[in-house]
């Protein structure tokens, strides 16, 4: 089937394309959201959805069983919401600040500093890609994007390429995004907005993460305070540090 | 100088490069917003900038001094455009015009293929679609193929020389111990992932606190099997010119927003052996010490609690057994809300089977080998019945959880056989008996489980378990030498040993577990009683209904009250990449035992147990393992029989009436090799073991009840290694496996109560599996085990020995992408003695499946035992004895099924 498409003949809050990936995160406070994951695109806007994220509140448990405790969950999956031209990413967080356990937070976007390898490539999903290699936040990646699909965005919160990533996974080893599919001018649309839902810290991630590193170090005073000699784990995430 | 000047004026240049500008339009002059433009070196075409156009479609790049080109080519590309290029050189500064034509886009839709092997954390998920040729009639079929899977003949499953413990449906425990009934009943293609998890805990509380070396298999259903209502029937009939023959299978699942139920079904007397998946196995050790499962019943042994087993020569049952026989389950799971679940799991079957078999063994337990021949007529009847419940709970904070299990298991057995010996030396006419087992065993089990976060590390938890179990026997056998072993009339000549047994048993226990950083403590304190009374009484009778008994000696009416308290430490280490962990266990033995015509037995023992392991991870794929235990158990509860108790129409157990406990010790070494993703893996293991009793039973070996012999083991010590290696060879898709298992016990006997005599056998058992492509026409799959046996006794003259040879070969043919397939198994079984040629038997079956889609829908074809052969011969050798057995084979059949699923 063929359909015929222009940029300017659909809304732009309209998704063109649908990739799906397979992600493997081995870092401890990540793990729950394993599994696939979906990335709904146009060419300004995308949207990253944890398609099996926590839909309420449950369990966790972190890997080599060194801790363990709940996590909120969020029906719409975590959205990572991703504006292109501005170079920003709203994104839905698990908070303290909500009783409801989520809240949204501003990063930016396409900052990284991609090496691009072209005399490297391979195929994914029927299209040609080209190796980029980059740092985000406490890692060294390896990407691989099709220029044949001229979108700057990708898994996660990476993106910044002159194409779609279809592959992304860190040189240590402990997070990968593989492609598992992709459709595009399909009769199916996804609308692309802003995460909804959650309560608006009105702060960057960055700032989020320092919020949250100042309330465990004073919850630590506190026990402290009352005998209780106890350091609160901090889980790994798929981000080591806020920088970039 | 004129040439330094020049080169102060281009350096600067270099590094900072030169730009390139320009709009990027479609064809009706309109700006291409947010295209994408990349600059790449005109030769080598590598990318060395790119930016996107704004609004108005301009564009500005800076090419790198790094390019070190002359020219670059300019590509814009954007979605629903063509894409446009523009060489041109670096140093030209004109302003770039992209004009993109309008494109059609094609509607995409691409899917990658499914990576076969997943792993994630502690579970490597295997796609079945990618093992698999999609002719497996049921899991353990597909279990067969997958990289370092290896399934026993009687379905145990082991994972690169890892016991597989428990097999679950789609994340439940619904099986226990007998997970067979799910992996040779549910259908293979229902399965879409099979999850090998590694470090298993039931409870989820657990993981994180307790180390645990559990490994389970999980089957997950394919999503489009995942439906109110899914599954399969499959039903036929045939047989030959004597007997007709019938099949059914059925599966029935639904998955709702609110309960899973899977329904199986399995009828026949085409030799499937429907109901041996749920015959109840040997309870677990009294004292299961190191493991946690709620489902583990430590109850003692009821005694005399199995039928006998049938001849087992390697072959599917269908080739020497006829049987008539059924079983349907039922499992329901209820998620009543986030917090609370509920498993209800219930089974019910019965059947018939019958197996003719003349056997000639050999005893070395005699200064004399003794050889008896008999040709036996056995039959069996079994109906079993079973339910449990599990729920689970944990409260919404994670903090308390709360679990519970019941259990009701009834079995009952009838065992007849008709046995012709030949005649006692001086005695012209042939002895016929004719032996009839009854047991109807019944069990009760619950256990309740609390556990309770007491820190981010730390829980307490408390475990109380409760069994009750009732036993009626009876052993009743025809056989004239009774009357000349018990001096009576010569008419006295039918023997019953009628045993009624009831014990109990409770277990309440404490245990505390913290872990903080690389160490866990745990303290487990607790207390075991058990009660048992067991009577049994020997009677001779007539066939005018006169009995009389045979006398104290023969008789039991024993009672049993023991107290078990128990103190258990365990410290744990864990670093990167080294576990060490040591425990202590202190049982004090407080055992008071009453039998008719015995002293009474009172004991109090304190015994220390301590074990010890440790695991080094050489490398993610290389880690090695070196365990130690030194146990000091308690005899199994039937061991206290002080009366002879006939487990047989010759042979019969007596309990040793002394008190001491069993001593043994076991070591072992494991290295595991594991490469996930390559699918290579191997396993080294050496184990050594050596065990002291103290206290057991005296076997009497009483062939003609003439020659009295009796022994028990006195001493057992032995040791054993095991190589494997698998391998899955892609993309050839060929799958290898080579095992190498060498086994040697030396064991002492005590001979009559009397002498000591020491008997050792040694093992070698060389096994190898290969598997070939699974999408091409013609796949092969065969199996080859060859053991080599010997015995060195000081009662026999020479070092009895046999060579056995059991090999299969599964053949099929299958084009691929039709919907047709054939399949052979070809079965042979060698066997060789010293003096002897080798003896050569075979038996072939065959498939021809057909299938039909417009009515969702196959055909399937069965020949079993063709071309015919009258019977099989096989030998083993052992501590005690050796036998040969020649087992009659059924007679050829075909049997046509008609395959449904939805």
């Amino acid at each position: 089937m063929l359909v015929t498409l222009s940029l300017f003949s659909q809304s732009v809050q309209e998704s063109i394309g649908l990739v799906t990936y397979r992600r493997t995160s081995l870092a401890d406070g990540d793990m729950m959201w394993n599994g696939l994951t979906s990335l709904y695109f146009n060419n300004e806007y995308s949207i990253f959805l944890h398609n099996q994220a926590p839909k309420s509140d449950t369990l966790l448990y972190f890997k080599d069983f060194r801790s363990s405790g709940s996590t909120s969950g969020d029906s719409t999956g975590f959205p990572i919401y991703k504006m292109h031209r501005e170079k920003k990413i709203i994104q839905k967080v698990v908070c303290r600040q909500s009783k409801k356990g989520a809240c949204m937070v501003s990063d930016t976007f396409g900052t990284i500093l991609w090496q691009i390898v072209s005399s490297i490539q391979k195929e994914i999903g029927g299209f040609t890609c080209e190796k980029a290699t980059g740092h985000f936040r406490g890692r060294d990646y390896e990407a691989w994007f099709t220029s044949d699909i001229p979108i700057t965005s990708g898994p996660f919160k990476f993106g910044g390429l002159p194409g779609l990533i279809l592959e992304v996974h860190s040189m240590d080893q402990r997070v990968q995004f593989l492609f598992n599919s992709i459709s595009m001018n399909t009769p199916l649309k996804y609308p692309i907005v802003a995460p909804t839902g959650g309560v608006d810290l009105n702060m960057s991630y960055s700032e989020f993460m320092k919020d949250w590193n100042i309330f465990i170090q004073k919850q630590e005073k506190e026990l402290k305070a009352k005998g209780l000699d106890i350091t609160i784990s901090r889980a790994e995430l798929i981000e080591l540090n806020a920088n970039n | 100088m004129t040439k330094f000047i020049l080169l102060l004026l281009f350096i600067p240049i270099g590094l900072w490069g030169q730009g390139v500008a320009g709009t990027v339009r479609d064809s009706t002059g309109e700006p291409v917003f947010f295209a994408s433009v990349v600059a790449a070196h005109a030769t080598t075409k590598a990318t060395q900038t790119y930016t996107q156009s704004d609004e108005n479609g301009r564009f500005k790049l800076l090419i790198p001094a790094s390019c070190n080109c002359d020219s670059v080519i300019v590509t814009a590309r954007a979605m629903g455009y063509t894409k446009q290029s523009i060489t041109r050189a670096v140093t030209d500064t004109n302003a770039l015009l992209f004009i993109l034509g309008t494109s059609a886009l094609k509607e995409i839709v691409i899917k990658a293929k499914i990576p076969p092997v997943v792993v994630r954390s502690d579970t490597t998920e295997y796609d079945a679609k990618a093992f698999s040729d999609s002719t497996e009639f049921n899991v353990e079929d597909l279990l067969k193929k997958i990289p370092g899977m290896q399934v026993s003949q009687n379905g145990d499953i082991t994972l690169n020389g890892k016991r597989v413990e428990r097999v679950l449906i789609e994340g439940d425990d619904l099986f226990s111990n007998n997970y067979t009934l799910a992996t040779r009943n549910v259908r293979a293609n229902m399965i879409g992932k099979v999850q090998a998890i590694e470090g298993y805990q039931e409870n989820k509380m657990m993981k994180g606190i307790e180390q645990s070396d559990r490994l389970v298999l999980n089957l997950k259903f394919k999503p489009d099997k995942k439906r109110a209502n899914s599954g399969s029937f499959t039903g036929g009939g045939g047989g030959n010119d004597n007997l007709l023959r019938g099949y059914a299978h059925t599966n029935l699942f639904s998955f709702t927003r609110t309960a899973k139920t899977y329904f199986i079904g399995n009828a026949n007397n085409t030799g499937d052996d429907a109901l041996s998946s749920v015959m109840p196995n040997s309870f677990e050790q009294f004292f299961n010490k190191n493991k946690y499962s709620l489902q583990d019943n430590p109850m003692p042994r009821l005694g005399n609690k199995q039928a006998a087993g049938f001849d087992d020569i390697g072959l599917p049952p269908a080739f020497t057994q006829k049987n008539s026989e059924g079983i349907a389950y039922l499992g329901h799971v209820v998620p009543v809300s986030d917090q609370l679940k509920i498993k209800i799991s219930a089974w019910g079957g019965g059947g018939r089977k019958a197996q003719q078999t003349a056997q000639k063994t050999v005893y070395f337990t005699n200064d004399t080998p003794l050889e008896i021949n008999e040709n036996d007529h056995h039959r069996q009847q079994n109906t079993i019945g079973h339910i449990q419940i599990e729920s689970e709970y944990f409260s919404k904070s994670a903090r308390t959880g709360w679990r519970s299990f019941i259990m009701a298991n009834q079995h009952r057995f009838q065992d007849a056989r008709a046995i012709l010996r030949p005649a006692l030396t001086g005695n012209t006419t042939p002895i016929v008996a004719k032996p009839n087992q009854t047991g109807n065993p019944l069990e009760l089990f619950s256990a309740l489980e609390y556990t309770r976060k007491t820190g981010e590390s730390s829980l307490f938890q408390m475990v109380s378990k409760t069994g009750l179990g009732w036993l009626n026997t009876e052993m009743r056998a025809e056989f004239s030498p009774y009357s000349q072993v018990f001096n009576l009339p010569e008419s006295f000549r039918i023997l019953s040993n009628k045993g009624k047994h009831q014990t109990g048993y409770s277990h309440l226990s404490g245990r505390w577990l913290t872990k903080k950083g690389v160490k866990t403590l745990e303290i487990e304190s607790g207390i075991l009683y058990q009660w048992g009374h067991s009577g049994t009484d020997v009677l001779l009778g007539n066939n005018n209904g006169d009995q009389q008994s045979a006398g104290n000696e023969y008789q039991n009416d024993l009672n049993l009250q023991q107290y078990s308290p128990f103190l258990r430490a365990v410290l744990l280490l864990e670093h990167t990449r080294w576990t060490g962990k040591v425990q202590l266990r202190q049982n004090w033995h407080n055992v008071l035992i009453r039998n008719i015509g015995q002293p009474e037995i009172s004991a109090n023992q304190w015994a220390t147990e301590p074990s010890a392991f440790a695991q080094y991870k050489f490398t993610e794929k290389l880690n090695g393992v070196v365990r130690y235990n030194y146990g000091r158990q308690l005899p199994a509860w039937a061991d206290y029989y002080s009366g002879f108790v006939f487990t047989d129409y010759l042979s019969a157990v007596k309990g040793i009436h002394q008190f001491a406990l069993n001593e043994s010790h076991n070591t072992s070494f494991n290295l595991y090799y594991d490469d996930k993703m390559r699918f290579f893996r191997w396993n080294i293991a050496a184990n050594w073991r050596a065990s002291n009793h103290n206290m057991g039973s005296i076997f009497q070996l009483n062939p003609y009840l003439i020659q009295q012999a009796g022994y028990r083991p006195v001493a057992i010590s032995g040791q054993g290694a095991h190589v494997g290696v698998s391998h899955f060879i892609t993309p050839a898709n060929v799958r290898l496996e080579i095992q190498y298992t060498f086994s040697q016990s030396n064991v002492e006997n005590k001979v009559n109560s009397e002498e000591t005599r020491e008997v050792s056998n040694t093992q070698h058992a060389y096994s190898g599996s290969i598997g070939t492509a699974f999408n091409t026409w013609v796949n092969i799959r065969t199996q080859q085990q060859y053991t080599l046996a010997s015995t060195a006794n000081a009662a026999a003259a020479d070092a009895p020995s046999n060579t056995m040879w059991r090999s299969s070969v599964e053949m099929t043919i299958k084009r691929p992408g039709k919907k047709w397939y054939g399949k052979v198994y070809l079965y042979h079984i060698g066997n060789r003695f010293p003096e002897g040629e080798w003896s050569v038997n075979y038996g072939v079956k065959s498939e021809i499946y057909v299938e039909v889609p417009a009515i969702r829908s196959g055909f399937k074809l069965t020949g079993m035992n063709l071309p015919s052969k009258r019977q099989y011969t096989q030998g083993i050798t052992n501590e005690l004895y050796q036998a040969i057995s020649i087992t009659e084979a059924v007679r050829p059949f075909v049997v046509l099924c008609w395959d449904y699923q939805f």
